[in-house]
């Protein structure tokens, strides 16, 4: 290594399938950032935001075990990936729970809106109590 | 290998950079949780870069934990965020 650092003579093959995967995890960051800064509104971003955290750490995770190749290390990187597969999802559904929330704040007429009335149904019972009779979405709570 | 950690700073450096000024710039509270979940995967990149590139696997636990963090943090956020806006 007393080259500069665009000699690649000394990759083998398995090296430059990591160090693709590494790039291409790498883009999914910086496609997150432009997205997460350029686009319009919260859905979208939130929508952008979670490519990196599945496909992008994905990438990283196959580019190191190549890279590494040992048993241990490819047993953190599996726990790495599974527990991101699994709180992603979970973590952007709450997200986009909370943004849907505040966004449909000053709806006018939500009844039409079932995420919505589920939630407000008991606080604004009162109000409706004549128009549906109990039998909105959220009276089986 | 070298140019390979070179090209993928870069790109997290830019990624990481942008993520910051929606932090700042964000006009609700949840644009700003996006962000901090954007910038923590980029973290977590980062770790999992280092590890490549010194071709040691210490730093890998740490990603672990980081990447639960991330987690925790979105998900408490997401839960505890002020009705208000702005």
């Amino acid at each position: 290594m007393t080259g500069s650092i665009f000699d690649v003579s000394d990759l083998t093959p398995v090296d430059w399938i990591a160090s693709a995967a590494i790039v291409f995890g790498a883009l999914m960051s910086l496609l997150a950032g432009v997205a997460v800064l350029r686009f319009p509104d919260t859905m979208s971003r939130i929508h952008a935001a979670t490519k990196p955290q599945v496909l992008g750490i994905m990438l990283l995770m196959l580019g190191v075990g190549l890279r590494l190749q040992s048993p241990a290390v490819i047993g953190v990187l599996v726990l790495i990936v599974v527990l991101q597969f699994v709180t992603a999802p979970v973590s952007a559904h709450l997200t986009v729970r909370a943004a849907y929330r505040h966004s449909v704040d000053d709806r006018v007429d939500d009844r039409e809106d079932d995420a919505v009335a589920i939630e407000e149904s008991a606080a604004l019972a009162p109000r409706r109590r004549g128009e549906n009779e109990g039998e909105g979405p959220g009276s089986g709570r | 290998m070298t140019l390979t950690a070179f090209i993928a700073g870069t790109m997290f450096g830019i990624g990481a950079l942008l993520a910051a000024i929606r932090l700042v710039k964000g006009p609700t509270q949840i644009d700003r949780s996006v962000a901090l979940d954007v910038l923590l995967a980029i973290l977590v990149g980062v770790i999992v870069l280092t590890a490549a590139v010194s071709a040691s696997s210490i730093t890998l636990v740490i990603a672990v934990v980081v990447s639960l963090l991330g987690f925790l943090g979105s998900a408490s956020l997401a839960k505890l965020l002020p009705r208000d806006r702005r």
